[in-house]
């Protein structure tokens, strides 16, 4: 299943994404790929979501995987250390 | 037109745009402690930087910082019930720009902020929240905390030009 994330994710609009990856989740669906290619801003809740269906989904033994992720938001995974978290390959360094 | 409303209970925005000694800009602004205020607080931080002295990468990652100081400011309005205004005021200068955030939300003990595991430690899946302040450190140049059990103010600084490694 993919979920297509649009706009800005803060605290306003977070818990609707939540909700969305839940009633997923409560559906029985494990694997999900969640596409942020449509993202502007993502704030520490929309992370927080994200870890939080993360878990669920390896929980119930599927997997959940981020895909279009933008340089800024590679780089805040990264800085954060939750690029590993979410199998995340490292950002590549084009900043000689 | 006397659409009377609660003093308790603010209402709207205030934004109040004027310049420093320096002549340099000073935007100021007040918001509800409400969530869908937050948006208009990361405008700020854009209009405040109309020069483009921070570059595009910079600028987001301040934006984002504020953001979070703001997210914390209503959390804890939230949690304590207050309606008062969380205050905001970005100023730049040639070598900085300077977003000061102040709520009046009961303040916050610095020595309970969450300490994150690791994250190769399994466990840290179990950690949904308490990533702003990381983020705020991570983000900002410059980062000041001055929590009392009135509130908290939030001093950031992020420079024209990224500090030498």
């Amino acid at each position: 299943m993919q979920v297509r994330v649009r706009g800005d994710v803060d605290l306003a609009t977070s818990p609707r994404l939540r909700s969305a990856l839940v009633d997923l989740h409560q559906r029985g669906c494990h694997h999900v790929e969640v596409d942020l290619g449509g993202v502007e801003f993502l704030d520490s809740t929309g992370i927080g979501v994200l870890i939080g269906a993360l878990r669920r989904a390896r929980q119930a033994g599927g997997e959940l995987h981020l895909r279009a992720l933008s340089p800024e938001l590679d780089r805040l995974f990264a800085l954060l250390g939750l690029g590993a978290v979410f199998g995340i390959a490292p950002p590549v360094d084009r900043a000689q | 037109m006397s659409a009377k409303t609660s003093a308790e209970e603010p209402v709207g925005a205030r934004f109040t745009p004027s310049f420093d000694a320096n002549g340099d800009q000073v935007l100021e602004l007040e918001i509800p402690p409400r969530r869908d205020y937050l948006a208009l607080a990361r405008q700020l931080v854009a209009a405040v930087n109309v020069d483009a002295r921070l570059d595009p990468l910079r600028l987001s990652n301040l934006q984002l910082a504020v953001s979070e100081a703001c997210t914390n400011a209503i959390a804890a309005h939230e949690l304590n019930g207050v309606r008062d205004v969380i205050a905001i005021r970005a100023a730049a200068s040639p070598a900085r720009v300077e977003v000061v955030i102040r709520d009046q939300g009961g303040g916050f003990d610095p020595s309970q902020a969450i300490a994150l595991p690791d994250p190769e430690d399994p466990r840290r899946l179990e950690y949904e929240h308490g990533l702003g302040l990381g983020i705020m450190r991570a983000l900002a140049d410059q980062l000041e905390i001055h929590t009392t059990h009135l509130g908290t103010a939030v001093r950031m600084v992020m420079l024209t030009s990224a500090p030498s490694p």
